[in-house]
């Protein structure tokens, strides 16, 4: 199964620690969100503000319905939908326990209009989900 | 009093409408976001945490000596200031240069790397170190062999003497690999302190972001319509991107790759390869920094079929003084750059390359004006003041 839900969001970053607590995700000022039938995802740069030609990180935190952690394989990237290019960096991804994620090596490498996309494999489900981000220069 | 008030407003009027002076308004907002993007120059100078000998005095002035080296090639034939000429920008003027065999790629200049991430038309090396072996190993280059540097040092009093005065570290107990290493480090270093000094449009970015007026009118007008193609219709800022003109990535443009019959130039596809396999990468036992923070594109990038016919995005500093151009420096003048990009050949294009890119179409005048704008990026470079000699010790090995 896979589902797909774009969230065009702005971003004000400017932490990079999410609550001590993991699920169900509290809303704060300096994170990015999405969901989808599933899930809620949020995830948090650093460092901030993302820049063109800087390598981030980010973290990321995914709940299900019943607000207990992903426990499954993430796999994430972004691209620029307009120029038709990702990024040239796979981000790697570390698993932190209950639902949170450490992903690392993203780096965008123009100003414009950015899309995150999130695979989440548990077993055989699968589920993404894409967060739209402008960069400005 | 509305006399005084009419004659300001004409007078303002006149003096905005004067060949010359310039105005703020003539650069839409995102226009001008993306001239004050381009600034300010230089950027801080950052020590390089891969590299220990990295703003050391003595390594920069070794490294200085051993650029001006011919004893770093096979045969004493070639330092790297004969193909890296201080008095043409570090360039050699060629298209393709020999070496021991003839070279595929265009010299690029070596000024301004400290702030590069990649080296090389390829990106075969991820650090300024790592680069500086790779012509003096290169067969076609300098052709010299890590044992063969080795015996050069050892056997020299003057260049042990220096190697010493800088690491604290008597070279006959190096291993090959690890003083190859070290020279590089040096050789890094001293390139390193290569910057370009501010430019005619550095000033005039500095002015636009303080809304002089006066120093935005020494700006000539030509150069500033081109600016204005330049960060606004022509997109060229999309790669040429920030205070250094470069996002310091990677790009399909189009430029052929073939290199001889059957054989490709792979660009950034094949350096990404050569970059894996070093043993000199950031991922390897020579990367000076503990933290192994600087190693995160290294362990990130991964090679993809959309690499191929990529090419590094070169700096524009210093564009007009680096002729030829291109990867293989296919493009002879500046203005002939410029008509490249003006009727770029979309079929040579990657089907699964960038959609940024299309034929700008430009008119005489838009041309001009872009070589206009291009030829504001030029300057020497930042000079210090002299220091002491700090290799005062080496002096009496020097003279025996």
């Amino acid at each position: 199964m896979k589902l797909s839900l774009i969230a065009t969001l702005t971003l004000g970053l400017s932490c990079w620690a999410f609550s001590a607590r993991s699920c169900p995700i509290i809303a704060t000022d300096h994170q990015l969100t999405a969901t989808s039938a599933k899930y809620n995802l949020a995830i948090v740069a650093a460092p901030l503000p993302i820049r063109v030609g800087q390598a981030f990180s980010l973290a990321l935190i995914v709940c299900d319905e019943q607000n207990q952690g992903f426990s499954g394989i993430i796999k994430a990237t972004a691209r620029m939908p307009l120029h038709n290019h990702g990024m040239n960096y796979q981000p790697s991804a570390t698993a932190l326990g209950k639902g949170k994620f450490v992903l690392d090596g993203f780096l965008f490498h123009m100003p414009g209009q950015w899309q995150f996309s999130f695979d989440l494999r548990d077993g055989e489900l699968m589920d993404r989900i894409q967060i739209k981000y402008l960069l400005e220069q | 009093m509305n006399v005084l008030k009419s004659l300001s407003i004409l007078l303002t009027t006149a003096m905005l409408t004067m060949p010359g002076v310039l105005a703020a308004e003539d650069f839409s907002p995102s226009e001008r976001a993306t001239i004050l993007s381009l600034g300010p120059w230089p950027p801080a100078l950052v020590q390089d945490s891969g590299n220990r000998a990295s703003g050391d005095l003595k390594a920069i002035e070794f490294g200085k000596k051993l650029f001006n080296d011919k004893r770093l090639s096979k045969d004493d034939q070639v330092s790297c200031a004969d193909c890296h000429k201080p008095e043409l920008a570090f360039t050699d003027g060629m298209a393709l240069n020999e070496g021991y065999k003839k070279i595929t790629r265009n010299t690029p200049a070596v000024t301004n790397l400290r702030w590069n991430n990649w080296f090389g038309w390829g990106g075969e090396a991820d650090s300024l170190w790592a680069q500086s072996i790779r012509p003096i190993l290169s067969r076609n280059e300098m052709a010299a062999t890590p044992s063969g540097i080795r015996r050069v040092v050892i056997n020299d009093p003057d260049l042990s003497c220096r190697f010493k005065a800088t690491f604290n570290l008597d070279p006959a107990g190096l291993g090959k690999h690890e003083l190859l290493v070290l020279i590089a480090k040096a050789l890094a270093a001293y390139q390193e302190t290569l910057v370009t000094d501010v430019t005619a449009f550095d000033h005039f970015r500095d002015a636009l972001l303080a809304g002089d007026r006066n120093a935005m009118s020494r700006y000539p007008r030509a150069a500033r319509r081109g600016l204005k193609i330049f960060a606004g219709s022509g997109r060229c800022t999309f790669c040429h991107f920030g205070p250094r003109f470069s996002n310091g990535e990677f790009s399909n443009i189009g430029v052929p790759f073939f290199v001889a019959k059957g054989k490709v130039d792979q660009g950034r596809y094949g350096g990404i390869r050569t970059l894996k396999r070093s043993p000199y990468n950031l991922l390897g036992k020579f990367n000076d920094d503990g933290t192994a923070k600087n190693t995160v594109r290294t362990q990130h990038v991964t090679q993809r079929h959309r690499n191929w016919g990529e090419f590094k995005v070169p700096s524009l500093r210093n564009v007009a003084r680096t002729a030829p151009y291109m990867h293989n420096g296919s493009v002879a003048t500046l203005a002939d750059v410029v008509e490249f990009y003006s009727d770029l050949n979309e079929e040579r294009l990657h089907t699964d390359g960038e959609k940024i890119l299309r034929p700008l179409n430009l008119t005489d005048q838009n041309k001009t004006d872009l070589l206009a704008f291009l030829e504001t990026l030029s300057s020497g470079l930042v000079t210090k003041p002299g220091s002491p000699d700090p290799f005062r010790e080496c002096s009496s090995v020097s003279r025996q």
